[in-house]
């Protein structure tokens, strides 16, 4: 998996908070994608750039999970997330 | 907000464009419904064989040219139930594909894409003593309870299969339109309609019909937020700045209100027990808040 501190959010993506979930709008093609309280606490991990090692240790103490299962949800999304082109790998 | 301008002038054809249009609205059947072009100062609506929209100077100015043939009530018709909400909506209005009916002091909006029942659900509430407050074009205002629907067109556009839900109640039809072939149904006796904002309690999403039982799905706030996006009436879907300002507008709205899947079997015979089950389900959706 690309570690998330390498991700980056596409330039045509807009997201919206709502209570604590978040909603992104890909201007690009106007399609919208919704994340669950556990999706958007890891989108908001990626969109502040955190250290991947910090990323988890918030994700582990704001929810009830345990690290496999974390390490297979924070996988699923950040896969999806690129094969919908809502998330780019920075360039280093 | 101001309302913008509008002239009727004098027939003629529809140039061919050479461009293609930017956004494109299209009938369940495939039947283009309106084309929308960039212009020097603003847009062309079009519609095909009935008539063009010039929308210039930010909204403020809007001029019809209807087609050779097109008869009187069609452009006034067209300005109000399609044209006027996508200015508004770009201009910072709440403003979507969806009807509205009063139920006590309150009032309750359907909402959805054509084909989906919202006209019908509006028509069997308005015959049975809910008033309609607007059948299409539901435009909604902040108000102190939250949001309000505003009172929209007095009058109900039916397919042939659900016209006899307001005939029966003995409402009065109205001239043909040459856009649609929907029977248009007036307010005044049979089709009771309210002319007074009423603060909304509940935002209904219709679903595809295909529940065997009336079936209410609470939807999260993401959710909610995506039903009130994808049924908005927006004019330049391609401008960023419009797009995102909106966005922001409907995340607050999202915020304030709970929205709702809602679906049921679409036979006539069941709308009295829907209507029941709608208005028992915003009642205890009053006692939540």
């Amino acid at each position: 998996m690309i570690s998330v501190d390498r991700l980056i959010l596409s330039p045509e993506v807009l997201a919206q908070e709502v209570g604590e979930e978040i909603v992104l709008l890909d201007l690009s093609n106007g399609t919208y994608y919704g994340l669950n309280p556990v999706g958007a606490c890891i989108f908001r991990c990626i969109k502040e750039g955190k250290d991947i090692d910090e990323a988890r240790a918030s994700l582990l103490d704001d929810f009830d999970v345990g690290p496999e299962e974390l390490e297979r949800d924070i996988a699923e999304l950040v896969d999806e997330l690129l094969a919908r082109r809502l998330l780019r790998v920075k360039e280093i | 907000m101001r309302v913008p301008g509008f002239t009727i002038e004098a027939q003629r054809e529809q140039g061919a464009r050479t461009d293609p249009p930017f956004y494109e609205w299209v009938f369940p059947d495939g039947t283009r419904a309106s084309q929308f072009y960039r212009m020097p100062g603003g847009y062309l609506l079009r519609f095909p064989g009935l008539a063009d929209f010039e929308v210039l100077e930010g909204g403020s100015r809007i001029s019809c040219f209807p087609m050779p043939g097109v008869n009187d009530a069609t452009p006034d018709h067209l300005f109000q139930s399609q044209v006027l909400p996508v200015v508004r909506g770009d201009r910072g209005g709440y403003v979507f594909h969806g009807g509205a009916v009063e139920i006590g002091a309150y009032s309750v909006a359907f909402l959805g894409q054509s084909g989906r029942g919202k006209s019908t659900l509006v028509a069997s509430f308005a015959s049975s003593g809910h008033r309609l407050l607007v059948d299409d074009g539901l435009t909604l205002e902040p108000c102190e309870e939250g949001f309000q629907v505003a009172p929209g067109h007095p009058s109900v556009r039916l397919w042939s299969d659900s016209e006899k839900i307001l005939s029966r109640s003995g409402a009065t039809r109205a001239a043909a339109l040459h856009f649609t072939t929907k029977t248009r149904f007036l307010a005044g006796e049979g089709l009771a309609y309210c002319d007074r904002p009423r603060p909304l309690r509940a935002a209904y999403f219709l679903g595809d019909g295909s529940a065997r039982e009336i079936v209410f799905r609470k939807l999260t706030k993401a959710e909610t937020l995506m039903g009130w996006a994808k049924n908005s009436f927006l004019l330049d879907i391609e401008d960023p700045a419009i797009v995102a300002s909106h966005f922001q507008r409907v995340a607050a709205l999202s915020d304030a209100l709970v929205g709702y899947e809602l679906d049921y079997p679409r036979r006539l015979e069941e709308l009295g027990r829907v209507r029941s089950a709608i208005v028992e389900h915003a009642d205890s959706e009053g006692a939540r808040r």
